[in-house]
């Protein structure tokens, strides 16, 4: 299998799907003659021409709204944002238009769209652009929010992504567009709402996704197997909503303990939230609280070693194992 | 027919409104849509308009005055009714007219007043006193509620315990207090729950035994009930030995075939020790440090052992010897998921009571976690095994050679017992010790048992 | 007759019927039928028991807007979007009274099965995307509408409503300003009767003429009049052929007047009633009336015929919409997703 760049498995996810079908197209700033501000996009413009690869002026509300408007016409349009962060301008977009049309027309209009992006911590651009919105998308029923850590994941789940007739919240990180990955030439998609047992174990049971999965949750659980010898299971969400519980509940009620990782805050984050979902559940399964590994709760700085700091990294997450292993 | 106009409901809120001013007066004519009056809501005064056409017979409500929702402020005379008729009528059925007349001016004016009188200023004394007695009765009961439990069973402190520890521990029937925390803060976990379970002998037979025991002795049910169907859930297992079972299985059937075990068993009276007991540990309560009985009966052994060395000894059927220790190093039996180590406390008759502790403590978590080191697992003279916290009454343990003798130590637990001719209850304990007849006799064995048991009963005996 | 002044008044668009009167009784009728509708949700709004909850921004005084929109509208390829009062043009596109009644009261066989209420009517099949609620907040999806019609080049219009107030919310400027440059065929249309709730035009926008609000987009901007049927079709013709045929989108500020309140709880304080029986003289549907008369295609007879006919659909309507069902309460979990999860496609 050829080993391939995430934001090439992104191009490749939506280029098959713009020569499949005729109503998808990309529209963003900058997707266009710029090739793409994190060079997702490039070429793609010369592909498909201008009718299909659409640059916007920076006009979030518009161009956001413009796509609900397009997909609530049938037409599935890839909105593409430089960064999550800047959504909190278009939010009535998203979180008004988007996710409640199907609903309050008592399912007459459909809203097939993907909005996708960078989300989370970047690399020192500071609180304004280093916001983590999954926990405020996924708290919205009527929206789809999936979070790919790995090129093969990225490919498969954007292709299903564009596919489905729902409004899909992708959520990606420019600090993993270069991560390499195997993805086979042929054609295949991944399932929405289905989390995926990376690394099956007995011992103690790990959730990440994304970036959080890609930087610090699998080495970290790479360190523990190989220099602990402690048997982890882990666990990659790839969607946020709607959330794979079933396949959360069996494993913990196997391993007795739970790690959650995520770079969102902790209170009212994406962690507590799983977790909360989890703990009436697997209650009596417990051995040990569980525990949410997340950013500290402050805006996130500048400076390189006090954004370290913030962040959950390895060593966090070693720590949290060991503390519900009892090591 | 004359139509009603009654008050509309204006917002979501609304529950009853006050006309301000009336714009028409009684007789008017009035088209559809003319305002006929102004109403003052919760949010704003609005205009009110006539939704038909006719002539003003009744104006039921003066400026000022109050009406609920759906009440009638006016009667309007359509077709042909005139409005004097309409309005005769209107007076002669007054009170006891039908529902949307109740609600006229008059009854809006009684219905203000008794809400109000929900209020304190308009029955003082009663509403008050029946709120602040039951609001007395309530706080008693709330505090009693809260005393209950609290009083009843103050020496009962809170057991921490993981929900997966503590549902092993209640399908295998395991008193949580006789459960050691090896967690944080001593959260008693899973594999401490583990631990004490594999130490219980056939735990399996035992624990569905104490549960379906009852169904046996209830008369038969006259028509079968409508019971579930019972599938197999259990799978059968194939276990190798581990390395360890393997060393259990050899060293255990040989010590059982070569030695000629005999037992002697003595029942200790051990209240004033657990009095003591609880009398220090609130002394060491800053120290953090928690005695239990077995520390005390260890230190007791070790007393015990230096007055009995024949006891405290070696058999070496090779050489023909028998070696007499001076020292004391005592093995002390802790259980493992998959079978039973015995780390040994050297030295320990010359240890006080907390470090005994200490030692036992740290050295039985280590076992656990595999990490002791091989000194600290050989060189006993003497051994123990303890079984109280399973709520086993008496055993005989099977000596570990070239050892002499091994203690088997049951629960501390009231018993009825006679005391000067009387039954009273006594917290007891039973002792049994199994010897090695090739090194000691019977009344060897049983001068050691007593002066054990003496310490046990007179604690300051040990620190003769 | 001071209706008659008021029509003598307004510029010559045509003195003789062009038809047998059929298709202008039909826009006369429609705009009866909607006043008669937003009157009786009036009444029955304001009747105890509270059959019609939440908020209820009726359209009596705007008639001639929707009834113009649709008399133009090309059922098989322009889009219609809408702000929260939205019971009139619904209506003018061909919604059934019953099914508008029916959501005004939360039922099952309202036209959002009782999930939008009075601010949300939908109807794909009349291609009404909508009442929407925020102000303003839908004015970018009336640009994706354009935007389909454009990319699939089918020739359709989208119709963008919204009131005077919504034109001071950001995405009015950068829906206008994308359209513009895509060339959306979009009539972006303010019915400005005045006042954003209880604000008037002169408090909430900088410049006082409105059409000028659409400038700097490179788009026509104009007034209308939003009382007089005739002269809107008339005003928004030309802008209708230049977006169905390439040249993009207008913004168009059609003039009226709101004769209820804002919404039901509104006192309507700022207003005084002289301006209100001023108003009342320019009445969309009275204006109509004594036009048609005036060719000769309405009789006395007939208007109170249409009065009746309205009167009896509207009553009829408000009965089934009563004795319809309640939605179930399993139903409230349907269509929050168009799919069912997980999803492998």
């Amino acid at each position: 299998m050829p080993e391939i760049q995430f934001r090439q498995a992104l191009r490749a996810a939506m280029t098959e799907e713009m020569e499949r079908d005729d109503s998808v197209f990309l529209m963003g700033e900058e997707v266009a003659q710029y090739n793409g501000a994190y060079k997702v996009s490039e070429g793609m413009l010369k592909r498909f021409g201008p009718r299909r690869v659409i640059d916007t002026p920076i006009s979030e509300a518009g161009f956001s709204g413009l796509g609900v408007g397009a997909a609530m016409a049938g037409l599935r349009p890839i909105i593409e944002f430089m960064s999550w962060s800047f959504t909190l301008v278009c939010l009535d977009q998203l979180v008004n238009n988007a996710a409640n049309i199907h609903y309050m027309s008592g399912g007459q209009i459909k809203c097939p769209i993907v909005f996708r992006g960078g989300n989370g911590i970047a690399h020192q651009l500071a609180a304004t652009h280093s916001h983590r919105v999954e926990s405020i998308y996924a708290r919205i029923p009527g929206l789809v929010v999936v979070c790919p850590s790995t090129p093969y994941d990225a490919k498969g789940l954007l292709k299903t992504s564009i596919r489905s007739d729902d409004p899909v919240i992708f959520l990606e990180s420019e600090i993993i567009l270069s991560d390499r990955g195997e993805v086979p030439d042929e054609e295949f998609t991944l399932p929405i709402g289905k989390a995926h047992v990376e690394r099956p174990g007995a011992e103690v049971t790990v959730i990440s996704y994304g970036k959080s999965m890609a930087r610090f949750t699998r080495p970290a659980v790479a360190r523990l197997v190989e220099e602990d010898g402690i048997d982890v299971e882990l666990i990659d969400l790839r969607t946020l909503r709607p959330l794979d519980t079933l396949t959360l509940i069996e494993s913990i009620r196997k391993t007795n303990r739970c790690v959650i990782v995520s770079e969102d805050y902790g209170y009212c984050g994406m962690g507590d939230a799983i977790q909360a979902r989890l703990h009436k559940e697997v209650f009596d399964d417990l051995d040990a609280p569980i525990e949410v590994v997340h950013s500290d709760e402050i805006p996130i700085p500048f400076n390189h070693h006090l954004e370290e700091a913030t962040m959950p990294s390895v060593e966090r997450v070693i720590q949290a194992v060991k503390e519900v292993t009892y090591r | 027919m004359p139509v009603e106009i009654t008050m509309p409901q204006l917002s979501d809120t609304m529950t009853e409104g006050t006309v301000v001013k009336w714009l028409k007066k009684e007789g008017d004519k009035v088209k559809g849509g003319d305002i006929i009056a102004e109403v003052e809501t919760d949010k704003a005064t609005m205009e009110m308009e006539s939704f038909e056409g006719g002539t003003l017979a009744v104006l039921a409500v003066a400026e000022g005055g109050k009406v609920s929702v759906g009440g009638t402020i006016a009667v309007l005379a359509t077709g042909k009714e005139s409005a004097e008729e309409v309005k005769k009528n209107y007076k002669s059925t007054g009170g006891s007219a039908p529902e949307p007349v109740a609600s006229s001016a008059t009854s809006a004016k009684q219905v203000a007043p008794i809400k109000k009188a929900q209020s304190p200023s308009t029955s003082p004394v009663v509403e008050v006193k029946s709120e602040s007695q039951s609001g007395t009765v309530a706080a008693a009961a709330s505090s009693a509620e809260h005393q209950s439990p609290g009083s009843g069973s103050s020496e009962v402190h809170r057991i921490k315990i993981s929900p997966l520890a503590r549902r092993i521990a209640r399908s295998k029937g395991i008193d949580l207090a006789r459960l050691e925390g090896s967690g944080p803060g001593g959260r008693i976990v899973q594999a401490d729950v583990l631990a004490f379970a594999r130490l219980l002998p056939s735990a399996g037979a035992a624990a569905p035994a104490a549960e379906g025991g009852a169904p046996a002795s209830q008369p038969a049910a006259i028509t079968a009930p409508d019971l579930p169907e019972r599938l197999a859930s259990g799978k059968t297992e194939v276990i190798e030995l581990s390395k360890m079972r393997q060393t259990i299985a050899l060293r255990l059937q040989l010590s059982k075939q070569q030695l000629p075990h005999f037992y002697e068993t003595v029942d200790v009276d051990v209240q004033g020790l657990s009095e003591l007991r609880q009398t220090i540990n609130q002394k060491l309560e800053k120290q953090n440090i928690r005695l239990s009985i077995s520390d005390f009966v260890n230190k007791a052994i070790a007393a015990a052992l230096r007055q009995h060395p024949a006891v405290n000894a070696h058999f070496d059927s090779q050489k023909n010897q028998i070696t007499r220790f001076g020292d004391v190093h005592l093995g002390i039996a802790v259980s493992l998921p998959d079978g039973l180590i015995v780390p040994v406390l050297r030295n320990i008759d010359q240890m006080g009571l907390s470090e005994i502790r200490q030692r036992s403590v740290d050295l039985a978590q280590r076992a656990r976690a595999q990490r002791l080191k091989r000194e600290e697992l050989s060189g006993a003279t003497f051994t123990v095994s303890t079984l109280g916290m399973y709520g086993i009454r008496d055993f005989s343990a099977i000596i570990n050679p070239p050892e002499v003798g091994i203690l088997a130590v049951g629960a501390a637990e009231p018993r009825a017992v006679v005391r000067d001719g009387q039954v009273v209850a006594r917290t007891m304990m039973s002792l049994t010790l199994s010897v090695d007849h090739r090194a000691v006799d019977g009344a060897g064995a049983a001068q050691f048992l007593q002066t054990l048991k003496q310490m046990l009963e007179e604690p300051a005996l040990m620190l003769v | 007759m001071a209706v008659a002044d008021e029509v003598a008044k307004r510029p010559s668009i045509r003195k003789t019927p062009r038809s047998d009167g059929s298709v202008e009784l039909g826009y006369l009728r429609m705009m009866m039928l909607i006043r008669r509708f937003e009157e009786r949700t009036y009444r029955e709004y304001t009747k105890p028991g509270q059959k019609i909850g939440g908020f209820c921004h009726l359209y009596s005084g705007q008639e001639a807007i929707a009834v113009g929109i649709a008399a133009r509208f090309d059922k098989k390829r322009d889009y219609l979007i809408n702000g929260y009062r939205c019971h009139g043009h619904s209506l003018a596109l061909g919604m059934s009274p019953r099914a508008a009644m029916a959501e005004l009261f939360g039922k099952a066989t309202g036209c959002s099965k009782g999930k939008g209420g009075s601010m949300h009517f939908f109807s794909a099949e009349n291609r009404n995307m909508g009442g929407h609620g925020i102000v303003g907040g839908h004015i970018p999806l009336a640009l994706g509408l354009a935007f389909s019609q454009t990319y699939r080049e089918t020739g359709g219009v989208t119709y963008c409503l919204f009131g005077d107030g919504a034109i001071n919310q950001g995405t009015f400027s950068e829906t206008l300003n994308l359209a513009s440059l895509y060339k959306a065929p979009c009539l972006f249309i303010v019915e400005n009767n005045g006042v954003a709730m209880g604000t008037q035009v002169e408090r909430s926008s900088a410049e006082k003429d409105l059409a000028l609000r659409g400038s700097g987009f490179n788009m026509p901007h104009f007034h209308v009049d939003g009382n007089d049927l005739d002269q809107f079709m008339e005003g928004i013709a030309d802008a209708i052929k230049r977006a169905r045929t390439g040249g993009g989108p207008s913004f168009i500020v059609a003039n009226t007047y709101r004769f209820r309140g804002h919404s039901m709880s509104d006192a309507m304080k700022y207003r005084t009633r002289e301006e209100m029986e001023q108003a009342k003289l320019r009445d969309p549907i009275s204006l109509y009336e004594v036009s048609l008369r005036d060719i000769g295609l309405l009789t006395d007879q007939q208007a109170e015929a249409l009065e009746e006919e309205v009167s009896a659909e509207v009553e009829q309507a408000i009965q089934q919409a009563d004795a319809d069902p309640q939605p179930t309460m399993e139903s409230r979990f349907e269509d929050a997703l168009a799919e069912t999860y997980p999803l492998e496609k």
